[in-house]
């Protein structure tokens, strides 16, 4: 139960002086009627007063704690006393990263109501907060009310937003062929049965079954199912000068929204997948599989806040341990106010690592900033910038340059080509 | 600047209004001495009471007045009302004298006894003056201070008896009650007649202690007022002796001959019984709600108080969502227009694409000549600008040529 504060409003004040001055002037000129007067306005007063509501709880159920972006959560604030007689006035808190899409969080609660409802639009990842509840108390004349917090904050986990992948299969160059390989219940290229099918003109004589050639008199061939052999690395910048253009839309979210959409993909298709975050500092995942990967990588992702401005040379520099030899990193950034990014990118691929940049441009979305409006800066920077990728694609990095107006599909489906 | 709350500025005016109140309170409490000297609730030697129950038992109103004569705005009849006023013990405010004349100019009568000075005031709006000093005659019972006057008018004749008096003077009005012409007043308050060469009114002859203002107010049907030079004739103690109870009975017939409502003001003395609680009680009050100048500030305060109020008063914020999603952030374009130091960020930037354009190291290409540079480049307005680090036309114009360039 937070402080409460009491408060006048300016219309009891007013009571109060009509009531005050009537007295007076009933005093000094011995008149009944304003004598009546006074009494009345007092007596109006004392009455709202003894009619004020009591202290109530506020309790807040919402329809599920945990949604991916673009999902919206229904939220209930319920009354405990409904026999109220006064009026409340209620104000769910709800953090300014969440949208209200329907109703409001704020309501005047007439006496015997029971309380309200709202929609949240989750708009964008993190940890939201919704609440305490801000309660105001009114008599029924709204001539005096009291303020309190009240309840205790509620958690909404809002994971980045997963777009589907292509399907097929993700091949991905270097395959590492390793004891323990983890079989797929999908046709591959393993050695464990998976199914039968009509046989083509480039199927390899070897793979014919024969007896079931012979039972069906039509030639068959066997399928095998797919195995695991790659470890994923995806480095992401989460630096603050990365979070231009707006709050909702600009390169640090479609780097996240893409790391949680490929990794998906890959760790369906029981890929191990490891994950670096710079910016503030610098967090490291080891490459794993399954759903704990999965959760791990989305808490990951959805923790990250912009901030700090540590360098891709720096972040590499610390994170070279964890990196599998010769597995293939995605790096994920606007590759802006970084001079470091040529030679991080150039010890990578040194080490044997295939690098994929996916490179959403910021200039972009700071050209959107001044309404799309070509300016000379930005001339200056669009040059830097092709220079920039220019360079990387010269030293064997495979550079996405991904345009804002482009969504994270079509990110995927070049990282597909 | 930070702003005082309103329910400090409520705090703040009733503990003024409170101060004021009791500041008043003990102004008026503190102000008397004396207490009870002919107050008509006393009943000592002192007192007035025996004065009191005479016009009662003569079939008058008879009132007292405890808290201020400023309540005789509110009197509905002054015509058949007379106010009594015996040896005030206290000044009366302007508030006060303001009331008693209206209510004489509104056909009241006024009766004042004094001898300290105090009467002054009111006496002095109808153009009378009481005098300092004990007045001397010849006509004295047993003690010079004991002094018997000849009264001869029509509402009485006979003798009255006054116990050291004063006297009158008078530019306006009648005189009731006058002197011999021996007697002298004692300026110096030195029990001796000298003096009398300096002529500091010390000198004997005829004075004055008694006068009316208006003389023929019955046939006017105007207010009327009587000043006395001695109020120990109404004492209890006095009024029985020679004829002062015929004489102020007589008095009273003459100002009210229709009778009516005797006020004795009170408020001019401190109450000996419980009424004297109430009227200690009710005094500031009565001053707050009667008095003009307190009524002035009072109303004045409140106002204040109400418009400061109005003034700081801040309605309850209506809380609302903020949603902060479309807030924008930029970084490399801050500063939108390019300024002297960014010319060297795009000549290095033209460099940089032209050696990347030609798949050169920066070793191989910073290795070239101007004359092979000028031969790569092939624009000879880049070419200048990179040699030189000038340009033709605007800034504009060289950032489309750089865009427009391609490696031949």
């Amino acid at each position: 139960m937070g402080k409460e504060m009491k408060h006048f409003t300016l219309r009891a004040m007013g009571y109060a002086s009509v009531s005050a001055a009537a007295f007076v002037t009933a005093l000094v000129l011995s008149s009944e009627l304003f004598l009546a007067a006074s009494l009345m306005s007092a007596a109006l007063f004392i009455l709202s007063l003894s009619l004020y509501p009591r202290r109530c709880e506020v309790t807040r159920e919402m329809e599920k704690d945990t949604v991916f972006e673009g999902e919206k959560v229904r939220v209930s604030l319920n009354v405990s006393d409904q026999r109220h007689l006064g009026n409340l006035e209620i104000f769910d808190r709800v953090s300014p990263m969440l949208e209200l899409a329907e109703g409001s969080n704020l309501a005047s609660l007439s006496p015997g109501s029971r309380g309200f409802d709202y929609t949240i639009n989750a708009s964008i990842r993190g940890y939201h907060r919704i609440g305490p509840t801000f309660l105001r108390r009114w008599d029924p004349l709204f001539l005096w009310f009291k303020e309190e917090e009240i309840g205790n904050p509620s958690q909404l986990t809002v994971f980045p937003r997963i777009s589907p992948g292509r399907a097929g299969e993700l091949i991905l160059k270097d395959r590492k062929y390793r004891p323990g390989d983890m079989r797929l219940k999908r046709v591959g290229l393993g050695k464990e049965f998976h199914s039968i099918r009509d046989y083509t003109t480039t199927d390899p004589f070897n793979t014919i079954n024969w007896k079931a050639t012979a039972r069906t008199r039509k030639l068959l061939v066997n399928q095998f199912e797919a195995e695991s052999v790659t470890d994923v690395m995806f480095i992401l910048d989460s630096r603050l000068v990365s979070r231009v253009g707006t709050i909702r839309d600009n390169p640090v979210e479609r780097c996240i929204r893409f790391c949680a959409s490929l990794s998906n993909e890959l760790l369906n298709r029981s890929n191990r997948v490891g994950l670096i975050i710079y910016g503030s500092s610098v967090n490291v995942m080891k490459p794993a599989a399954g759903s704990g990967a999965h959760d791990q990588i989305l808490h990951m992702l959805t923790n990250s806040t912009p901030a700090g401005q540590i360098t891709l040379g720096a972040s590499i520099t610390y994170s070279l341990p964890y990196l599998p030899p010769n597995s293939p990193i995605f790096i994920l950034s606007a590759l802006n106010e970084d001079p470091t990014i040529r030679d991080a990118v150039k010890q990578l691929i040194g080490r044997g690592h295939k690098v994929t940049i996916v490179s959403p441009s910021g200039i972009e979305f700071e050209k959107g900033v001044y309404d799309n409006k070509v300016i000379p800066k930005y001339v200056l920077k669009r040059i830097e910038r092709d220079n920039l990728l220019l360079d990387l694609r010269a030293v064997g990095a495979r550079v996405i340059d991904w345009d804002p107006s482009k969504d994270v599909i079509w990110a995927m489906e070049e990282v597909w080509k | 600047m930070r702003r005082i709350g309103a329910s400090t500025i409520w705090k703040w005016t009733f503990l003024l209004m409170f101060l004021l109140f009791i500041s008043t309170e003990i102004y008026v409490v503190t102000s008397m001495e004396d207490e009870g000297e002919l107050s008509s609730l006393e009943n000592g030697w002192t007192g007035a009471s025996a004065f009191s129950d005479e016009l009662s038992r003569r079939g008058f109103d008879v009132r007292s007045l405890l808290t201020t004569p400023s309540l005789l705005h509110e009197e509905e009849d002054p015509g058949n009302t007379l106010l009594i006023s015996l040896g005030p013990q206290r000044e009366y405010s302007l508030s006060e004298l303001h009331a008693l004349r209206k209510f004489h100019s509104r056909g009241g009568r006024i009766l004042m006894a004094d001898d300290s000075g105090n009467g002054n005031g009111l006496a002095s709006r109808f153009e009378v003056n009481f005098v300092r000093g004990q007045l001397y005659d010849q006509n004295f019972v047993s003690s010079p201070d004991l002094v018997k006057f000849d009264v001869n008018q029509d509402f009485f004749d006979g003798t009255v008896l006054m116990n050291r008096p004063a006297s009158l003077s008078f530019s306006s009005g009648q005189a009731l009650i006058a002197s011999t012409t021996s007697a002298w007043v004692d300026r110096n308050g030195n029990g001796i007649n000298d003096n009398i060469s300096t002529n500091q009114g010390e000198a004997p002859g005829i004075r004055y202690l008694a006068v009316i203002s208006d003389p023929d107010f019955t046939e006017h049907g105007s207010g009327a007022a009587v000043f006395i030079a001695d109020p120990s004739l109404f004492m209890n103690g006095m009024i029985e002796l020679e004829g002062n109870m015929e004489f102020a009975v007589s008095l009273v017939e003459h100002l009210l001959p229709r009778g009516g409502k005797v006020i004795f003001d009170d408020s001019v003395h401190r109450s000996p019984d419980a009424s004297g609680i109430v009227q200690r009680s009710l005094r500031g009050l009565a001053f707050a709600t009667t008095d003009v100048n307190l009524k002035i500030v009072s109303g004045a305060m409140a106002v204040l108080a109400l418009l400061s109020a109005a003034y700081l008063y801040e309605p309850p914020g209506k809380p609302g969502h903020d949603c902060i999603l479309n807030r924008t952030g930029v970084a490399e374009l801050v500063e939108p227009e390019l300024l002297e130091g960014d010319l060297a960020e795009l000549r290095k930037a033209v460099l940089d694409r032209i050696r990347v354009s030609y798949g050169m190291s920066v070793d191989d290409f910073s290795a070239l000549s101007w004359n092979e540079l000028e031969e790569l480049v092939g624009s000879p307005g880049i070419y200048r600008f990179l040699r030189k680090g000038k340009y033709r036309g605007g800034v504009e114009e060289l950032l489309l040529e750089v865009m427009a360039w391609e490696r031949k």
